[in-house]
């Protein structure tokens, strides 16, 4: 028989209900390698000059979300084409922002207060680099904006892309598959009013360049 | 005692959002009177997949494909009791039928999404009769990419893959002899959350 404190209150725990817990405990750190289970994270690491700070854990929105779902959904046998032009789901650019006190909800479909015209100014270079991992595979996104591009004090940022919002099933028609609904906007925040990282003001002497990778692990 | 402050603590930690999204896969079995739901095991072939969906772009414009970056089609059945899932894993160790296995007689998809959360269901049914034996691993196959595609690449293999495992050699359910009398049915449930 054995005691434990719960919330101020004493529970008696019965031998069985006990090794039972244990079990469970000792069964999750056994398969912290591989559980089975899948787990998407996003992290963001910022260069300005000397200046470089993270990896900060991004927080992933709907529209992230809810493709991945469509496109497990989708299977589509049609006659003559491919689906084309648009990626189911493709981060392809990102953008700044100065807000520092709206937090990211899972909603959001924009950045706050975008540096320069909405959705924002866009980088001057882009990069793409997939990667194994020990126990997964991660995605890399690079943008460079040249020195002097942008200025101001950012405090949140996002990465932007393509995204499905339908699924197709069966036989579709020409129309239905060029374009996968054709959707573009933000996939993921990273924002200071989160306490993700520090507002900072942008040394406009040197490049920023943000690295945004995306990590698929068994957790 | 225990199990209400468990499923308290739980529903609290799951109403938070922190912007990290979970895929995690839920296996429902029944057979006659029997009826318990599992918990997944995902393979390399879905999590890579995965990756390789964020990792393509779609230019193509004409050709003929079947076309589904990773789509669950249709489930296998088998009777080891000893082998462990390992990531790398692509088939059951020992189906039940030629391998990969007796299909099932039929299969239907269905999909629910709200906010912070999105499901996809595969159910599968075997008639009865139709599959015997001891029913010890289980396994979710389908459509799978193993490349990311870039410029005019559009196309994909139609070949499935196994995506996802359940197997009593985990621990996740005891091997159970199907009851032919009535029909197997397996609903397996892949929801994407925010955790």
């Amino acid at each position: 028989m054995a005691w434990i404190k719960l919330f101020d209150r004493e529970v008696k725990l019965r031998p069985f209900v006990l090794s039972s817990t244990l079990r469970k405990i000792r069964g999750k750190w056994r398969d912290g390698k591989y559980t089975g289970r899948i787990v998407i994270t996003g992290s963001v690491e910022i260069t300005n000059g000397p200046n470089h700070a993270g990896p900060y854990r991004n927080h992933f929105v709907n529209n992230a979300l809810s493709a991945l779902m469509y496109i497990i959904m989708t299977n589509a046998t049609p006659a003559n084409y491919y689906f084309s032009n648009i990626s189911p789901l493709n981060p392809t650019t990102m953008y700044l922002g100065s807000d520092t006190s709206t937090k990211t909800t899972a909603s959001m479909t924009a950045l706050v207060a975008p540096i320069g015209t909405a959705p924002g100014t866009g980088p001057n270079s882009w990069n793409e680099t997939l990667q194994r991992l020990s126990n997964g595979s991660a995605v890399s996104y690079t943008a460079t904006w040249n020195a002097g591009t942008v200025s101001g004090t950012i405090g949140e940022m996002a990465l932007y892309g393509t995204f499905t919002q339908t699924y197709y099933y069966g036989s579709v028609s020409l129309s239905a598959v060029t374009s996968w609904g054709g959707h573009t906007g933000m996939l993921s925040r990273l924002s200071v009013a989160d306490g993700n990282f520090s507002a900072f003001t942008i040394n406009s002497t040197y490049p920023l360049v943000i690295v945004w990778t995306i990590q698929f692990v068994f957790a | 005692m225990l199990f209400n402050i468990k499923l308290v603590g739980g529903a609290r930690k799951r109403s938070k959002y922190t912007g990290r999204i979970k895929a995690e896969g839920w296996v429902e079995v029944i057979n006659g009177p029997y009826r318990k739901k599992f918990r997944n095991h995902f393979v390399d072939s879905a999590l890579f997949a995965l990756a390789y969906i964020l990792g393509s772009k779609w230019t193509a414009s004409a050709a003929s494909a079947v076309f589904a970056p990773l789509n669950p089609q249709t489930m296998y059945i088998g009777s080891d009791t000893s082998t462990k899932t390992a990531a790398t894993m692509t088939a059951l160790a020992a189906p039940i039928g030629s391998a990969p296995g007796t299909a099932p007689n039929s299969v239907s998809t269905s999909i629910v999404t709200q906010t912070g959360q999105s499901s996809f269901t595969l159910s599968a049914v075997w008639n009865a009769s139709t599959v015997t034996g001891s029913l010890g691993e289980m396994a979710l196959y389908g459509t799978a990419l193993t490349a990311a595609l870039t410029g005019s690449q559009g196309s994909q293999s139609t070949s499935q893959v196994m995506l996802s495992r359940l197997s009593a050699a985990d621990g996740d359910f005891s091997a159970f002899a199907i009851n032919t009398a009535f029909a197997l049915q397996i609903n397996w449930t892949i929801t994407f959350t925010f955790s």
